[in-house]
């Protein structure tokens, strides 16, 4: 028997009624999990129809779990709930009107015989034109209205998942996606929401640690998920943020600047003891982002706005993160910090 | 007549040093320590796929960040394709390359930062400038973020080695004010206090306002040494040995303590309980800890430890002072110039360079020099004037030795330092040829000394005298040469310096 029959939808008609057009190489394009393979469909006889992205999910890699000590039934489970969840999920924001994510657009099961598991579960998504990573090709800069634009579309995307108690957990440069002019959330796949059981629900934080905010990296726990979810996300902008200017992130500027024996590989103490020693090394790199960033961002009010939003998205203590403004009820509300994004991009698209 | 007074009462205060060298020494760390799995950062292989295929700047940052943060192997063949491609790509910028150049060489310990850190050169001392800019750049720290306690604490500091007392105890205030639970704040406020001699203020600051004075053995160690200073018995002194007798943890965090609680029962006589805890001390000491013992092993032989079996990188101090008893007096300068490098605002290092530069190299304008460098950090101090003045005066600069001898305020004065000065004066006189004024300013100057009741200073003056009189008069008198055969055993070196310079004049 053939394996693998997620790797063999080229050329095949969906039951669903789409046609499998080309195939995608490993991570093109889209995010995902590892157990994916990627294609590109068109809706069956309509030669107008626009070209969309499939993710089709890989169950007889679970046969062979690379990692010892799993039990296959406990993966198999685990990959039904990722693709139930990850539909589930998709459905609700399109029903609630979220626009700045990218949603399924539709899914099925497709019946591949010949193969030792004949099932593949599949998602289709809109086709975008890159991952974020692929515009940012200058950090001199120039095109920092277009980078304002395209975090003020992400940091939408976050206020509309935020607004129906979803939290995000993975923004990162692979997860931004370009449509055009705009740019939407990809990956819903590591959300969290008090209103579904997601499959990363019992996490602390379940997306990419590289990514993650200080307190997650100490091993912080907070036990109020709103307080601890909605605070990953806004480090997580302000991380982005960082990223798209000066193509570093913010977790490489804070490990640069904290010392050795305190960083996060060599902490071994509650996070409350070392916080006072991250936050200096914060305000460190916010005063030398300051002064590196001079060199390309010469209008002294964008400047400073960048330096406060990352001030306020970066903070190294959760509970002091967010735009001092905001009520304490709504502490991590993206909208100050959208109106900021949106003044920026005004600012660096009329006068640079 | 100069001093230099090595062997006077050492406390186990803090040292103050920046942040970033504090934490380096593990100073900064919890005791409390839990036992955490490493982070699983498993994106790794994803990442050099999507590399692969997009083989773009963007791409390749993303994947050099995620190498630095997660600490992945860089020898793989793609990240260094990728950090090449950063490095010669005309649209990277500096910041990236630096990150680059970061990965690439994570293990050298001299690494530049992504920014420049504005570390102190080794002419620390003299270069103000550069002092300033740091100041400069901290105080910008304080526009971001007014309550950054830790910035507050490393500005003060820095004035202090510049001489600026009101700035710097200004600013370490504000920084206590901020946080007075911080380890690091408080050691530092500590230190800076007692070296403004306001060490009675520090204590009752610190029974106010800290809370942790009991459950963190740094600070209560330096609590210990406060009231050890003031010749007190710290409240918390069962306490802490309690604390000692039964910690089971690291124990590098009580090593300080225990040298503290150490040195209280030495000033009182237990013999047996300080040597017990001086020897607690060092089983995982720091420097300071190391520094106590080796001046404690000058006062009770049987504490001398062996500085060559620690692992420790940074214990100038400690090593100076076994050079310095051990009397390999070069190595003893070197680790002197370390020990002012390390505390610039520190005026031992500096009062013993000098003193060995004049006393066993007979360099006295060198001597005179050093000492000048410490007026940067203690203006008019009225003992380095002093100093500056009898090095000068046996150079045969009159005028110089009198231009500083008169800078001295005698309001500034203790009795010891007026009686010194008295005799530097003694010393000039004697060499413009004014014998009988010399005479009579050495003879006020003895007098001093015996109502001082002090024998050694006694000693040392009448030492000078001689010396002076045997130059004048090219020859010693039988009760001259008596008084010199009477000093036998354990006399003070300063002193044992010029008994033998006057005996190698009379071989002559």
């Amino acid at each position: 028997m053939l394996k693998n029959a997620s790797e063999h939808l080229l050329g095949r008609t969906l039951a669903t009624g789409w046609d499998v057009i080309e195939k995608c190489s490993r991570n093109e394009n889209a995010t995902g999990g590892t157990f994916s393979s990627c294609y590109k469909v068109k809706k069956n006889g309509d030669p107008k129809s626009s070209v969309f992205f499939l993710k089709a999910f890989d169950f007889d890699n679970f046969f062979h779990p690379s990692t010892p000590g799993i039990s296959v039934m406990d993966m198999i489970g685990e990959m039904t709930n990722a693709f139930r969840y990850e539909r589930d999920i998709s459905e609700f924001c399109k029903n609630k009107h979220v626009t700045k994510v990218v949603l399924v657009k539709d899914s099925g099961e497709e019946l591949v015989d010949g193969f030792s598991i004949p099932i593949v579960p599949y998602l289709i998504f809109e086709l975008a034109d890159c991952d974020v990573r692929h515009m940012l090709t200058s950090y001199d800069n120039t095109d920092l209205a277009w980078k304002f634009h395209s975090l003020h579309s992400v940091a939408v995307g976050l206020k509309q998942l935020h607004q129906h108690l979803i939290s995000h957990q993975d923004i990162k440069p692979s997860n931004i996606l370009v449509y055009r002019s705009d740019s939407k959330i990809g990956d819903l796949g590591r959300t969290q929401t008090l209103s579904m059981q997601s499959p990363f629900q019992k996490m602390n934080y379940a997306g990419d640690r590289n990514y993650a905010p200080p307190e997650i990296l100490y091993r912080h726990y907070i036990p109020d998920w709103h307080l601890r979810a909605y605070a990953i996300d806004m480090y997580l902008l302000g991380n982005l943020f960082v990223f798209y200017i000066t193509g570093v992130t913010m977790n490489s500027l804070l490990k640069d600047a904290l010392p050795e024996d305190i960083n996060w590989e060599h902490w071994r103490g509650s996070y409350k003891d070392v916080s006072d020693y991250v936050v200096n090394s914060f305000n460190t790199v916010l005063t030398n982002l300051r002064i590196e960033l001079q060199n390309c961002i010469e209008d002294k009010e964008i400047l400073e706005d960048v330096i406060l939003f990352i001030k306020y998205a970066c903070h190294p203590i959760p509970e002091l993160r967010g735009h001092p403004k905001s009520t304490s009820n709504d502490q991590y509300s993206f909208e100050r910090l959208i109106s900021i994004l949106n003044l920026l991009y005004f600012k660096a698209r009329y006068r640079m | 007549m100069a001093v230099f007074n090595v062997d006077k009462a050492r406390n186990v205060v803090p040292n103050l040093r920046d942040f970033v060298t504090t934490a380096g020494l593990g100073e900064l760390s919890t005791p409390n320590e839990q036992n955490y799995s490493q982070h699983d950062f498993h994106g790794l292989i994803s990442m050099l796929n999507q590399w692969k295929q997009s083989p773009c700047l963007s791409v390749a940052l993303d994947l050099l960040n995620y190498t630095y943060v997660t600490n992945a192997d860089v020898s793989d063949n793609e990240i260094q394709a990728a950090a090449k491609l950063v490095l010669s790509h005309d649209k990277s910028t500096d910041l990236q390359r630096k990150l680059v150049r970061r990965i690439l060489v994570n293990e050298d310990t001299n690494h530049q930062g992504l920014f420049e850190r504005n570390h102190l050169s080794e002419n620390l001392n003299t270069d103000t400038k550069q002092i300033f800019q740091r100041i400069n750049f901290l105080k910008k720290l304080l526009i971001d973020m007014p309550s950054n306690h830790i910035a507050y604490a490393e500005i003060s500091r820095l004035y202090s080695i510049i001489g600026q007392e009101d700035k710097s105890l200004r600013n370490m205030y504000v920084a206590f004010s901020l946080n007075p639970n911080n380890r690091f704040v408080v050691r530092s406020f500590i230190r800076l206090l007692v070296h403004y001699h306001e060490d009675r203020w520090a204590l009752s600051q610190l029974h106010k306002h800290t809370d942790n004075i009991i459950t963190d053995p740094w600070i209560l160690s330096a609590e210990v040494a406060l009231c050890t200073m003031q010749n007190m018995t710290s409240q918390y002194h069962r306490k802490a040995l309690r604390m000692i007798n039964n910690w089971s943890k690291n124990q590098f965090h009580i090593s300080e303590l225990s040298s503290a609680l150490a040195t209280a029962e030495m000033y009182v006589g237990d013999r047996k309980q300080y040597r017990k805890l001086f020897k607690h001390s060092v089983i995982e000491p720091n420097d300071n800890a190391l520094a106590q013992i080796e001046w404690a092993s000058s006062k009770d032989s049987t504490l001398s430890i062996d500085l060559d079996k620690s692992q420790l990188t940074l214990m100038h101090e400690a090593k100076a002072r076994d050079y310095f008893y051990k009397k390999q007096w070069d190595n003893a300068l070197i680790y002197l110039n370390k020990w002012h490098i390390d505390q610039p605002f520190s005026k031992t290092p500096l009062l013993m360079r000098a003193g060995i530069t004049s006393s066993v190299f007979h360099n006295h304008i060198e001597a005179a020099e050093i000492s000048k460098g410490g007026l940067v950090s203690h203006h008019n101090d009225p003992q380095l004037l002093n100093n500056i003045a009898y090095y000068y005066a046996l150079q045969n600069q009159c005028d110089d030795a009198l231009s500083y001898l008169q800078r001295i305020d005698q309001g500034k004065c203790d009795p010891i330092l007026a009686m010194c000065a008295i005799a530097t004066n003694g010393l000039i006189e004697y060499r413009l040829g004014h014998v009988e004024s010399g005479r009579a300013h050495y003879t006020l100057a003895m007098m001093k000394a015996e109502q001082l009741r002090n024998d050694e200073l006694y000693t040392l003056a009448k030492l000078n005298q001689i010396r002076e009189e045997v130059i004048y008069l090219k020859s010693i008198t039988r009760e001259q040469m008596e008084f010199i055969d009477r000093l036998k055993g354990e006399i003070p070196l300063d002193a044992e310096f010029i008994k033998n310079e006057i005996l190698s004049m009379i071989r002559m």
